[in-house]
Formats: structure tokens, C-alpha cells, sequence
């Protein structure tokens, strides 16, 4: 089956008056049809800068590089911002992570998903509104016709957010990119809008890349899993052998600050990985990981660290002996 | 929306009466009104019958009650150096000088909105420097001079344009401009600066994400939410230049409220100020309330008490 995304050696550099940054190196994956990709890892990995660098949104001083972009088969990277902007929208859907910023306060609901409807397809305002109902309702807003006359502010968060996903479908899109759209939002609002963005998915056979800081999201709702680590992929595998064998330091770092219920792993704290993730420049070599790693060791700081790659499509960037990285996965499922 | 317009015009209201009790006082404080119209060598005798004819011998309060009351309905009274009907004299300055503030806005807002929206799009390049030169010339000229320098070129030298007096269309646009040049820097930074945060906004970001065109993301998404303070500062401006068209109604010999105003506080014609004031001041509030209901037209949160 063909992929609905391929993405190979996608990059993104800002360059500023101190240094040149690489918020995004060489990141690769494919999607393909019907399945659900969570990029994960911690805040300032670089997660969505990719989806933005995808969708050709990036920061204006940002600048994009890639080898290979390919969306159903056609060649994005090639594309004018006009052929992008007929994409967008239309057959790629976006929710963003704060729902209460993400709408114009300015315009109603209503007004706000038809402009879309309208835009990419050659329909009517009535059909447009015609679909703006039947997609609130497809959300679970109760009322639709009420809610389309309405403001965001007049709206909560949890609403908001299924209204930001209703305009993301709007134009039926193959693919929806959805960056952390839950973590602004209360712990039984986040559940329930994961749910309902996984039946939707299933309903229209949509392609779904999901970012997310958060293991445990990614653990129920995820295919296949990306570990972003300083602008990299360092892990990549499916969601179970992922959780069951990671292989990358970082990857059972992240694992091991998941709270388990009812353990008193962490004596009961939630735990976080020591450090912060640093920021990359073009001078910088080796493992970003390596300051925080318990397993750094003198190879770590040489440059040109490679993916390897066991069976089943699992890939991961670290130098230490798949024996010693099996060691730490041992260790952290112990 | 009613109950909100309703306590905006209470408000307005209370506002021009404390302005021109205020400005009753000062005048009351700032000298004998008696004297100054009897002049020098006038005998206690002839200052006491002005007194009791203007009623200046009774309490402040009452004189300024009185004052108001009339007011209301619009009878300003007499003036003393002409013994004209004072109400007359402003309804007559009144449309002149509307039409110069007015005219003046439209330059400043002409001239700074699209340029302002230029240098938000591309900061700190050419455009932006350009942009801000443009502005900060206006706002570093004394607007006097600025108007002289107008007459030179657009009047003396070209011969495009009439430079004195208000008998045509024509007459008001290089007072119009001079007057609203010095507007433009405010008007320019502002949209700048509004522009810049919206542009970089979460709510752009969805609409760029959307595929909008870029007509729709500059204008029907960005602009409506960044000109919401410039509207606020217009009504601002406006009352400046209404209040602040003194000076370049002399320069261009314009008959408005300025000249007037002008006039009259050298003939010390107390009853022409006193009235002045609370139609500058009236004006000014009401600039406010319009400014205010605007924008509650064009952001529902105002409208909704957020
Ligand atoms: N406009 C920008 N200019 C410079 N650096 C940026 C900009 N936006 C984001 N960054 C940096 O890029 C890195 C990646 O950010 P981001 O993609 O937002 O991370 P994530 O979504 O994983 O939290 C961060 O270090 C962030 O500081
Ligand atoms: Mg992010």
C-alpha cells in the first residue's frame, strides 16, 4: 500500500545573530493509509516544527530542507505556496494544541468552519452550513445550530477544541496532524477528545499524525511511534515493541516517568527526566542526548550517529551495543 | 448591546457635564470677567451694572446651573463683543471645522493603515525602515511648519492648490493633510505594532492552516482584530485635531471652531469659551462613544462584557 506521507531528511534551520539553530535534523517516516503516528518527546523537541515544516507554515526566518516529501504520491517539497494552500485545509486537516488561541475571537463558529468549506470546495453556503451542522454533530456539540451562531468565547475549552477538530474535517482530509490537542485541557476533557478523534479517524479512513509529550497517550492511541529527541528522531517502532523493547536511553527515560497506577515506583511522585533538552546549533556533534544519559560513554560525542535497524521496522540512533541498550530496557521493565 | 450603548451614553453624558464645570471654574478663576470687559478706567459703577446684566454678581454654582440649564437646550447666550446669538456662531464654525478634522483623519488613516500593514509584513527590512522615515518626519516637523511648507510648494510654487481661506473642497486638503501628517506616525506604530502580534497569533496560524488565501488571512483574519485599538486611538485624534485645529486654521485662514475659539479668548468673550468647551468637550466624548460602540460592532467579546 502506498503511504499517505513520506517524509525522508526533513530539516528545519533558523539562523539567528549568535548561531545558526537546527530545531528539526533529518527527521524521515512514512504514514500510511488509516494508521495513527505519535511523534513524542519532551517540550522543545522539535515536534511541531516538523508538522509545521510538513505544512509549509514554518516562522518566517525558519528555513525548510528535504529530500523527499511526498503526500498521496505527489511531490510537495516542488510545490508553489499556492498548490500548498490548496492542500492544507482541503485534504490535510490541522488541530492545534490551545484551543482557547487557536480560533479568531472575532468570528462566529459558523463563520469560521463554512470559510474553509467554502474555500476548497465549489459549494453553496447552504451546503457549506449543511456541513458545519452535520460536523458539529459528528463532534458531539450538542445544539449545533445554536453553536454555529456563536463565539469562541461563548464556547469552553473541551468545545472549542471539538470545534477546532469539525473544521479540521471539514473538506473530508486524507491526513490530520493533531499537536497536542489535549494538553490544554482537564484530564477527563483529554480523554474524551482522544476518543473521539480515534472513532472519527476510523469512520473516514483518515491518516492521523499524533504529537504528544505524553507516553501514556501514545501507548492507547498510537500505531507506531516517533521518539523525538533535540530535533531528532532517535527511536522509531511500533507502539508495542516500542513499549516492550525500547531501545534508545532517551526513549526508557521517557518510559520510566509514565506513573504506573497503584505503584509506588517513584514512591509515588511524578517523576520527570533531570536537564532540559538542549538547543541544537550547526556547530553541535554527537548525541544530544549524551549530557543526560546514564549510559554516555566517550563514542557518544563522536559525530554522525547512524540509525540502526532490528527486525520489524525497528530503528533507533544510538552507538551503545544493542546488548547494553537491551540491558537498560531490561532494567527499566524490571 | 442596548444595555451596553445605554450606560456608555450615561457615561458620556456625565463625562462633558464634569468637562465644562471644570472648565466654568477655571474660567471663573482665571480673572474678573467684569473688569476685562469693562476695561481699565471702568467706574465700580459701571462694573456692578455689567455684573447684575450677566448675572457674574451671583454664586458660581448657581451662574454655572443656570448656565447649563440653558445650555441643554441650546441657548449659549450672547456674546459680549458682538451681542450675537452665541449658539449661531457655533453652528455656523461648526461644519468647517468638522469637515477639516474629518478630512484630516482620512489622510492620517489613509496614508498609515496600508503602511503600517507593510512594515508589520516585512520588519526590520526596507519597507519597515522606509515606513517609519515616512511617519517620524511627520511627527518631528512642528505642524505649522509643515503646513508652511505645504504653501510653498503646493501653493506658491505649483500653484496646484489654494492656500487660504474654506469656500471649496480644494481649500481643505493641504490644511487636511498638514493637519493629519502629524497623526500618522501614532496611527502607523500602532497598526504596526497590533499587526505584528496578530500576524503572529495562534488564530493565523489555523487560518494560514486552513489554505486561506492570503487576502483572507491578511484582511478578513488579521486586520479586523488588529484595528480595534486603532479605532479607539482615531476618536482620540480626531478630538485632538478638532480641539487642536487652532493653530493651522490660522495659518490657512479657515473660519472653524479653532478660529474662533482663537478670536474669542483674545476679546475675552467669556460666553463664546465657555461655550467652545462644552461643545469641543461633547464632541470629544461622543467620539469616544462611537469609538466604543465600533468596536463593540466589531469584537463580540466587548459585547458581551469580556
Ligand atoms: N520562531 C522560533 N525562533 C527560534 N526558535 C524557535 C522558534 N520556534 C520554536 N523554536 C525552537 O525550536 C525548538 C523546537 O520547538 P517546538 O517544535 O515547538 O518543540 P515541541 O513542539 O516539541 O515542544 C525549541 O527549542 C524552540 O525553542
Ligand atoms: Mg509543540
Amino acid at each position: 500500500m502506498n503511504p499517505v506521507l513520506e517524509v525522508r531528511g526533513l530539516s528545519v534551520e533558523i539562523p539567528t545573530a549568535s548561531a545558526t539553530l537546527r530545531p528539526v535534523r533529518d527527521v524521515s517516516f512514512d504514514l500510511h493509509p488509516g494508521e495513527t503516528l505519535s511523534l513524542v518527546g519532551e517540550s522543545g523537541s522539535g515536534k511541531s516544527m516538523t508538522a509545521l515544516a510538513i505544512m509549509d507554515l514554518l516562522p518566517r526566518q525558519a528555513r525548510r530542507s528535504v529530500e523527499r516529501l511526498r503526500f498521496l504520491g505527489e511531490d510537495l517539497a516542488g510545490k508553489s505556496a499556492g498548490e500548498i494552500g490548496r492542500l492544507r485545509g482541503a485534504e490535510i486537516g490541522m488541530v492545534f494544541q490551545d484551543p482557547m488561541t487557536s480560533l479568531n475571537p472575532v468570528y462566529t463558529v459558523g463563520n469560521q468552519l463554512m470559510e474553509v468549506y467554502l474555500r476548497h470546495k465549489n459549494a453553496s453556503k447552504r451546503e457549506a452550513r449543511e456541513r458545519a451542522l452535520f460536523l458539529l454533530d459528528k463532534v458531539n456539540i450538542p445544539d449545533p445550530a445554536l453553536r454555529l451562531c456563536q463565539y469562541p468565547h461563548q464556547l469552553s475549552g473541551g468545545l472549542r477544541q471539538r470545534v477546532m477538530i469539525a473544521m479540521a474535517l471539514m473538506c473530508g482530509p486524507a491526513l490530520i496532524i493533531a499537536d497536542e490537542p489535549t494538553t490544554a485541557l482537564d484530564v477527563t476533557t483529554q480523554s474524551q477528545i482522544l476518543d473521539l478523534l480515534r472513532s472519527l479517524q476510523r469512520e473516514f479512513h483518515m491518516a492521523m499524525i499524533l504529537i504528544t509529550h505524553d507516553l501514556g497517550v501514545v501507548a492507547h492511541f498510537a500505531d507506531r511511534v516517533s521518539v523525538m529527541y533535540a530535533g531528532e528522531i532517535v527511536e522509531q517502532a511500533s507502539t508495542d515493541d516500542l513499549l516492550e523493547r525500547p531501545m534508545h536511553p532517551y526513549t526508557a527515560a521517557l518510559l520510566d516517568c509514565i506513573p504506573v497506577p497503584g505503584s509506588s515506583r517513584h514512591g509515588g511522585k511524578l517523576r520527570s527526566i533531570p536537564g532540559v533538552v538542549p538547543l541544537i546549533t550547526s556547530g553541535d556533534q554527537g548525541c544530544a542526548f549524551r549530557r543526560r544519559c546514564d549510559h554516555a560513554q566517550d563514542v557518544c560525542k563522536n559525530a554522525g550517529i547512524a540509525m540502526r535497524e532490528l527486525s520489524g521496522g525497528h530503528k533507533f540512533r544510538c552507538v551503545l551495543l544493542p546488548q547494553n541498550s537491551a540491558d537498560v530496557a531490561m532494567k527499566n521493565h524490571a | 448591546m442596548a444595555a451596553f450603548a445605554l450606560r456608555r451614553v450615561l457615561l458620556a453624558a456625565l463625562v462633558a457635564i464634569t468637562v465644562s464645570a471644570i472648565a466654568f471654574g477655571l474660567l471663573y478663576l482665571s480673572g474678573d470677567p467684569v473688569r476685562a470687559l469693562a476695561g481699565e478706567n471702568a467706574t465700580d459703577e459701571v462694573i456692578q451694572r455689567l455684573s447684575q446684566e450677566y448675572g457674574f454678581d451671583r454664586p458660581i454654582g448657581e451662574q454655572f446651573l443656570s448656565w447649563l440649564g440653558k445650555a441643554v437646550t441650546g441657548d449659549f447666550g450672547k456674546s459680549i463683543y458682538f451681542n450675537t446669538d452665541v449658539a449661531e456662531m457655533i453652528w455656523d464654525r461648526l461644519p468647517i471645522t468638522m469637515a477639516l478634522g474629518v478630512m484630516a483623519l482620512g489622510f492620517a488613516i489613509c496614508l498609515s493603515i496600508p503602511l503600517g500593514v507593510l512594515a508589520a509584513l516585512r520588519p526590520n527590512t526596507f519597507v519597515d525602515k522606509a515606513a517609519l522615515t515616512i511617519s517620524l518626519f511627520g511627527q518631528a516637523l512642528p505642524n505649522f511648519w509643515f503646513a508652511i511648507l505645504l504653501i510653498i510648494l503646493f501653493g506658491l510654487t505649483l500653484r496646484w492648490l489654494p492656500i487660504s481661506g474654506n469656500s471649496s473642497f480644494a481649500h481643505f486638503i493641504l490644511p487636511a493633510v498638514a493637519l493629519g501628517y502629524y497623526a500618522t506616525p501614532a496611527f502607523m506604530r500602532l497598526i504596526r505594532a497590533e499587526m505584528m502580534d496578530v500576524l503572529a497569533s495562534d488564530y493565523i496560524r489555523t487560518a494560514r492552516a486552513k489554505g486561506l488565501s492570503t487576502s483572507s488571512v491578511l484582511f478578513k483574519h488579521a486586520l479586523r482584530n488588529a484595528i480595534i485599538p486603532v479605532v479607539s486611538l482615531a476618536a482620540v485624534q480626531l478630538g485632538f485635531m478638532l480641539g487642536g485645529s487652532v493653530i493651522i486654521e490660522q495659518v490657512f485662514a479657515i473660519k472653524g471652531l479653532g478660529a474662533l475659539a482663537w478670536e474669542s479668548i483674545s476679546r475675552s468673550d467669556y460666553p463664546v469659551v465657555q461655550a467652545l468647551v462644552l461643545v469641543i468637550s461633547v464632541i470629544y466624548v461622543g467620539l469616544t462613544l462611537c469609538a466604543d460602540l465600533l468596536n463593540a460592532a466589531i469584537d463580540p467579546r466587548l459585547r458581551h462584557g469580556h
